[in-house]
């Protein structure tokens, strides 16, 4: 690997990381969520300083050419992230779903309560 | 004598529901009804207060599920003893609630209204029947039981099945699935032969476009909901 390039995306992995860390503790971010993302700019950084990573992992799963070894694992890191989200995103929907349909049931009983009230007082 | 309440999920239907509420009120003034208005964006939930009708307005619009199961939690809370699910469309014509309800005090979980049986009444585009019969078939191959109707959206369930609902229920284009669910469970379904109307205004929920979707999501569904863990 090009020495200026490795050196370019060195920096802007870690910068990556420091940005992510950032927004958790600005609590943009929640943990719980942004675990993916840690590992992922970790590993990043990781096959940045050593590229040799790459050529081993070709050379392990006889991949001729190291680049599509690097599409690979990138690959995998964003599959994880997206199938994440998936998880969260149905367990936020039926949360909602639930909450939603409390509210809609309190709604009535509060309604009702106010007219029981109102037809106390008169 | 049981308490039964009348379930009606309700979405932009300010030109049917008043008929169909009082209808109801002429047929069978002995049940209560719940009316869920499912974030319409027209005066449903109006129409039904001025009748004196209870109506959970959900602030969000949930689909056609989401509203069926606030209906049976509804239930539940207020220990109800049968629940009826009627179309707030005006297709399900009420002279057939006590006769779903008669069937559920004879010992049956859950009665569904068809409209295939008898063969009377409006029997839906030759594209839908087609795609009735098809979801009737694969009931009846993951669970050996006998359904014309299986996208009828009328029908009584007693306690057991209510609380199952409250707990669970799909969130879209539930009905041939909640079929598979209950029989998965060992829960009794039966069908009663009733006659339908043809919408009387506004558009089904199922259109062209959406059909295609619909039969892969039910279909999968309903293998789902075959295979699914048997939590009760």
């Amino acid at each position: 690997m090009n020495s200026v390039f490795q050196l370019i995306l060195i920096i802007s992995s870690i910068l990556f990381m420091i940005f992510i860390l950032n927004m958790i503790r600005n609590k943009n971010l929640e943990l719980r969520h942004a675990l993916t993302w840690l590992v992922t700019s970790f590993a990043i950084i990781i096959i940045a300083i050593f590229p040799q990573i790459i050529r081993s992992t070709a050379f392990l799963l006889h991949i001729i050419e190291p680049a599509n070894a690097l599409f690979l694992i990138i690959l995998f890191f964003i599959l994880l992230i997206v199938f994440t989200l998936t998880v969260t995103i149905s367990k936020s929907a039926n949360k909602i779903n639930t909450l939603v349909q409390e509210i809609g049931l309190l709604k009535l009983t509060v309604e009702k309560l106010k007219n029981e009230n109102r037809g106390g007082h008169y | 004598m049981e308490k039964v309440l009348i379930i009606i999920p309700a979405f932009n239907e300010e030109s049917n529901i008043g008929q169909l509420l009082d209808n109801i009120k002429k047929e069978c003034p002995q049940f209560d009804i719940i009316v869920v208005n499912d974030c319409s964006k027209d005066n449903t939930s109006i129409v039904c207060k001025s009748r004196q009708i209870n109506v959970i307005d959900l602030p969000v619009n949930l689909g056609i599920g989401g509203a069926v199961q606030t209906g049976y939690k509804y239930a539940l809370n207020l220990g109800y003893d049968i629940a009826v699910q009627v179309d707030g469309d005006g297709q399900h014509n009420p002279i057939y609630i006590q006769k779903l309800v008669n069937k559920v005090e004879q010992g049956v979980d859950m009665c569904i209204g068809s409209r295939y049986i008898e063969k009377k009444g409006f029997q839906s585009t030759l594209a839908r029947r087609i795609g009735i019969k098809y979801f009737s078939r694969e009931i009846y191959l993951l669970s050996k039981q006998k359904i014309t109707d299986p996208t009828s959206g009328a029908r009584a369930c007693n306690k057991a099945v209510i609380k199952y609902f409250a707990n669970s229920y799909p969130k879209d284009y539930p009905e041939p699935e909640t079929i598979i669910a209950l029989k998965n469970r060992d829960f009794t379904i039966s069908e009663t032969p009733v006659i339908m109307n043809e919408r009387e205004e506004g558009k089904s929920s199922i259109t062209a476009m959406k059909s295609i979707y619909y039969m892969i999501k039910v279909t999968l569904a309903m293998i789902i909901a075959s295979i699914a863990k048997k939590e009760k």
